[in-house]
């Protein structure tokens, strides 16, 4: 029984200490897969054909239905931000789907969620101030200057609720597959442990990865329009 | 009280189950929500997509407080600060 | 887990579920570091050229549709002039055999009006024909009587009559035929 996030390395710059991490190393290897799958696509794109088929159908049909869904929920301001949401939505989907394959999915690590939740908090107040200027930085001030402290609090709660929802269930589905590993007997660890898999990996992982997008655009673009 | 260490370990567990009891409140919420867009699915059938994705984000807000309630848990497990106080005065 | 990772795990710290402090903060940045470039890859790698291709498809099929629509509409009009065309030749052909009627009736109208007017030309030569044919019979008749009835009065004359009488018979004869002559 073991859900821990190991260290795996210590590294020392400048004084510092660098705790390697499981959840890092994860990461990487998602990175390397993700990123031959890319370029796998991208050499493949050469011999793509007029009419898709088959293997090229597939990739078309994941960019098409995600171009539609960032212009529909995002609004067409959004539309040069497509690649960062779609690094989301792969990111977070295929560090769900690792934990099928026994590595520990670096979503269940508060810090791969922050820093992904983080990012969409830069980008709220970026486009929020790129699109509406001064009037947004008003809207702070709104309906009176002493709720400044309560509007702030309430910007910074968004990150941190988006970072935890995603951290609690990801972990939650982690605690409870390795609870069933460790506590029934081996025979029921053959078969049974797949139905819990797609339930709490591919399903709740899906699941997860859409609420994360939806929010993070919803956020973005209430600030920007 | 002969150990003052299990027994901050044991108030820890029961801090966590405490906070993970706000996962009643928060389904009872989440049911409402279901239950309410699948009512109105069922009025408006061709409403269903934008029905649906409006749910999953009422769900996704209503399970705001229940995640709360996890994060306490797991702190209170896996990051309880009363243990690492308790063990620095021990040490101290 | 192989054999680096155990040899170091006596000197690394022991693995925690949650904690906040110093190395979570520094996984945070690090975390955030392999997203942006996740996003770089994939973005630049698979997103936009796929989307790019697209396009491109899209653009093209849109510029053939497009063709296609104004090759339609040049069509459409090349058949509207068409027929048109076709309309103003069949105006043309009426007009054209209303002229050819009217042509042929009149021609034929001048035909007729000639022929008749020849008719009458004939006949009137005929009948010039006849007349003098008859004035030259009625002269040579005349004349064929005064030879035959100088002739019958000479015979007479020199049977019966002197001189005296023979005056007066040849002028009485004479005024007779004059008369006859201008009688008839």
């Amino acid at each position: 029984m073991d859900f821990n996030i190991d260290n795996l390395w210590v590294l020392e710059i400048a004084g510092v200490e660098i705790w390697i991490t499981r959840t890092i190393v994860n990461t990487w290897i998602i990175m390397l897969l993700l990123s031959a799958l890319a370029i796998f696509v991208r050499i493949k794109l050469k011999s793509f054909k007029e009419i898709p088929k088959g293997f090229q159908n597939a990739v078309e049909a994941v960019v098409e239905t995600f171009d539609n869904f960032v212009k529909n929920s995002g609004g067409e301001k959004l539309m040069p931000l497509g690649k960062w949401f779609f690094t989301v939505f792969v990111f977070i989907f295929s560090s769900s789907i690792s934990g099928v394959f026994g590595l520990r999915p670096p979503t269940a690590d508060w810090a791969t969620t922050f820093a992904l939740a983080f990012a969409t908090f830069i980008l709220i107040h970026s486009m929020g101030v790129k699109y509406r200027k001064t009037e947004y930085l008003k809207g702070f001030f709104e309906p009176h200057p002493i709720f400044f402290p309560l509007n702030f609090i309430g910007e910074l709660a968004t990150p941190i609720s988006l970072s935890f929802r995603l951290f609690g269930n990801v972990l939650a589905g982690l605690i409870l597959m390795t609870l069933y590993y460790s506590l029934v007997p081996l025979v029921l660890q053959l078969g049974i442990p797949a139905v819990l898999h797609g339930y709490f990996d591919l399903l709740m992982g899906a699941i997860q990865t859409y609420i994360f997008g939806v929010l993070s655009i919803m956020f973005i673009r209430g600030a920007a329009e | 009280m002969q150990d003052p260490l299990a027994f901050i370990i044991a108030i820890a567990h029961i801090a966590a189950a405490l906070a993970s009891l706000n996962g009643i409140l928060t389904t009872l919420g989440q049911g409402k929500v279901a239950s309410t867009a699948i009512e109105s699915m069922a009025r408006q059938p061709e409403a269903s997509d934008s029905i649906r994705s409006a749910m999953f984000i009422g769900l996704a807000m209503g399970e705001t407080s229940g995640i709360y309630g996890l994060l306490i848990a797991i702190i209170m497990l896996f990051a309880n600060p009363l243990v690492s106080i308790y063990i620095q005065q021990m040490a101290g | 887990m192989n054999f680096e990772i155990a040899l170091l795990s006596a000197l690394v710290p022991e693995g925690r579920v949650f904690g906040l402090d110093l190395q979570t903060l520094i996984s945070i940045g690090i975390m955030l570091f392999n997203v942006l470039v996740l996003s770089a890859v994939l973005g630049f790698i698979l997103y936009e050229p796929v989307k790019e291709f697209m396009a491109k498809r899209s653009d093209r099929i849109s510029g053939q549709l497009d063709d296609a629509r104004e090759k339609m509409a040049e069509a459409e009009s090349l058949k509207a002039e068409y027929e048109k065309r076709l309309a103003e030749i069949d105006v043309e052909r009426i007009k054209i055999l209303e002229s050819a009627r009217k042509t042929a009736s009149e021609r034929s109208r001048n035909i007729v009006d000639e022929a008749r007017h020849e008719a009458a030309t004939i006949r009137r030569h005929t009948q010039e024909g006849v007349i003098a044919e008859r004035e030259r019979l009625k002269e040579e008749t005349r004349l064929y009587i005064i030879e035959l009835s100088s002739l019958m009065a000479g015979k007479f004359v020199e049977h019966s009559i002197d001189a005296e009488t023979q005056d007066r018979l040849f002028d009485e004869t004479m005024a007779q035929l004059e008369e006859a002559r201008w009688l008839s």
